[in-house]
């Protein structure tokens, strides 16, 4: 079973090879076994939700690992600040109420950076998780132990979201299939608030297929979230199906300051890219170091502002349990929206935000796609985010940008460096491209079965 | 070396418009991560905006309103409200006095 993907684990439920009874308890068993030693789950489901017979859905049966700032109707939802330590929603976020349609099981929430500040976990209020290929290091963030559950096994898929970065970077350092939908794809409803007009729900899968399936459950839109998209979904398992060829697109500036080991893997990706057929171009784009900018203004400020709401009243602890990048990152928001300021710095971003958006427009004329490294570096030593001011958007400056547009885009594990760690190779694609960048990464993960990564980052938590 | 100079008193009324309780030596850790960030954003000035509009949301939305009774579907109870607060009386919330004689 070790390893067995969502979309199997689904068929072997539907021939009742398995119950759902007893892949529950396969994976509870495995978190038993591994949790202390990787700290993934902060909470775990109860044994009286343990299904004993088999729901109905499209998940029927599938436990799901889901990040704990989706709010969880009776289970504790902490977004890993202590500020929330003791909280039980009264209600489920939509995501959450989606898969429960579905038929899935919710296994258990899992650690993350607090509030989703952060590329490492190393800002949980409850401790780091551990990159399952070496344990001295971060699996990245925010969405860290939804990255670890996945590449360790100890579920099948997990829910992930991203601001900027935090479910490719996780995804790229832990190497799994992460994807950040077009943002108003999959309802923000019930998602503890970070930046509102970036944060997109995504999920973390062993493969593209499991992907395709989780976004077609999740996607479309919601009456409780007003900047969901009204559009259609589309069909995005069948699509998987079609061998498209596509015009991808390349640009230097999203090599500059990565690793060589990265770029040189990276650089293979593109060969096999071309040697499948697909037409590579060189485009020019606006350097990522802008989106960092953009995005850590109106990011503080929208965190100054969804933050305030926590005041120990209604639920919760009150502020002074907040810890100190939360802090850092209320107090940047409250400058740069201040009386005086709010024209240099808050109009500002969001006028080159309008550029950043434009760029990709004129871009997404001449090609399909575009590929890139997703991180500038593997997973760094557990610690190392200290030595820098902005940890999180030095991770995440090659995925800023299309968080701050708005569009999507998927990490697929791309390789290994030399110290024997996942690099993450991106796509990036237009509003509402998920189909080709599914296609495209399905193609690539038929290809190259991801050079063996996710296979043998299973083998390593043996049952 | 940072360029832009935080005071402690800066960071003491940041903390007052952003209701967070400091202690001194947060006052010393938030002031140069804080004015770093604010120095590495000066880029931005890089680049030619004089005719770009704001963009508020990505998505181009035009006048977002509920269905009608939409929102009583997700309404909570009472008891469902206040089971997470740390003091409450009969379904309210209990909060500190904001007004004195």
């Amino acid at each position: 079973m070790l390893g067995t993907s969502t979309t199997n684990l689904i068929r072997l439920l539907q021939k009742k090879s398995i119950s759902a009874k007893e892949l529950t308890m396969y994976f509870l068993k495995r978190i038993n076994t591994y949790n202390d030693k990787l700290n993934v789950y902060l909470t775990l489901m109860d044994d009286s939700s343990i299904p004993t017979e088999m729901p109905k859905g499209l998940l029927a049966g599938i436990p799901i690992a889901v990040k704990d700032n989706f709010s969880t109707a009776g289970m504790r939802t902490t977004a890993s600040a202590k500020v929330l330590d003791s909280y039980v929603p009264p209600y489920d976020a939509t995501v959450t109420s989606k898969l429960k349609l579905a038929g899935a099981t919710i296994l258990g929430k899992t650690n993350m950076d607090a509030w989703a500040h952060g590329s490492s976990t190393e800002t949980s209020d409850y401790g780091p998780s551990k990159n399952p290929w070496d344990t001295t290091r971060a699996p990245g963030g925010s969405s860290g132990g939804s990255a670890v559950a996945v590449s360790a096994y100890l579920a099948p898929i997990a829910i992930g979201s991203e601001t900027a970065g935090s479910v490719r970077q996780p995804a790229a350092w832990c190497g799994t299939v992460g994807l950040k939908p077009t943002y108003g794809r999959i309802s923000r409803y019930g998602v503890i608030a970070m930046g509102s007009s970036l944060d997109c729900p995504g999920p973390l899968s062993a493969t593209v297929e499991d992907s395709a399936l989780m976004l077609k459950v999740l996607a479309g839109h919601d009456e409780f979230d007003a900047t969901s998209a009204q559009r259609p979904v589309d069909d995005y398992v069948g699509f998987l199906k079609e061998n498209k060829k596509y015009t991808i697109g390349v640009t230097d500036t999203y090599f500059e300051g990565v690793e060589d080991s990265v770029k040189e893997k990276v650089h293979e990706s593109i060969k096999i890219l071309e040697k499948m057929g697909h037409k590579i171009k060189k485009i020019d784009l606006i350097p990522p170091k802008y989106a960092i900018s953009v995005y850590m203004i109106i990011q503080r400020a929208e965190v100054s502002s969804n933050l305030a709401r926590f005041d120990g009243i209604r639920f919760g602890n009150d502020r002074s349990a907040f810890a100190r990048e939360a802090k850092r990152r209320i107090m940047l928001g409250a400058y740069t929206l201040s009386h005086g300021y709010y024209d240099a710095y808050y109009k500002k971003a969001q006028k080159v935000r309008t550029l950043i958006i434009e760029d990709f427009k004129r871009v997404f004329k001449e090609v399909d796609m575009i590929v890139a490294p997703t991180t500038p570096v593997t997973a760094l030593k557990l610690g190392e985010f200290e030595k820098y001011p902005f940890f999180g958007e030095m991770m995440d400056v090659l995925n800023e940008p299309a968080s701050v547009a708005g569009i999507p885009a998927i990490n697929v594990p791309g390789g290994m460096d030399k110290n024997g760690l996942p690099v993450g190779l991106q796509f990036i694609g237009n509003y509402f491209a998920e189909k080709d960048l599914l296609n495209i990464s399905h193609q690539y993960e038929k290809e190259t079965n991801y050079f063996d990564i996710v296979k043998n980052g299973f083998a390593n938590y043996k049952d | 070396m940072s360029e832009i100079k935080m005071t402690d008193a800066d960071i003491k009324h940041l903390g007052k418009l952003a209701n967070l309780p400091l202690i001194d030596s947060e006052i010393n850790s938030l002031r140069l991560p804080l004015a770093e960030s604010l120095d590495y954003v000066k880029n931005l000035s890089d680049l030619k905006t004089e005719n770009a509009k704001e963009t508020h949301h990505t998505g181009d939305l035009l006048n977002q309103t509920f269905a009608d009774g939409t929102k009583n579907k997700r309404l909570l109870t009472p008891e469902q409200a206040t089971a997470n607060a740390a003091f409450q009386k009969k379904g309210y919330f209990v909060v500190k006095r904001i007004m004195h004689e």
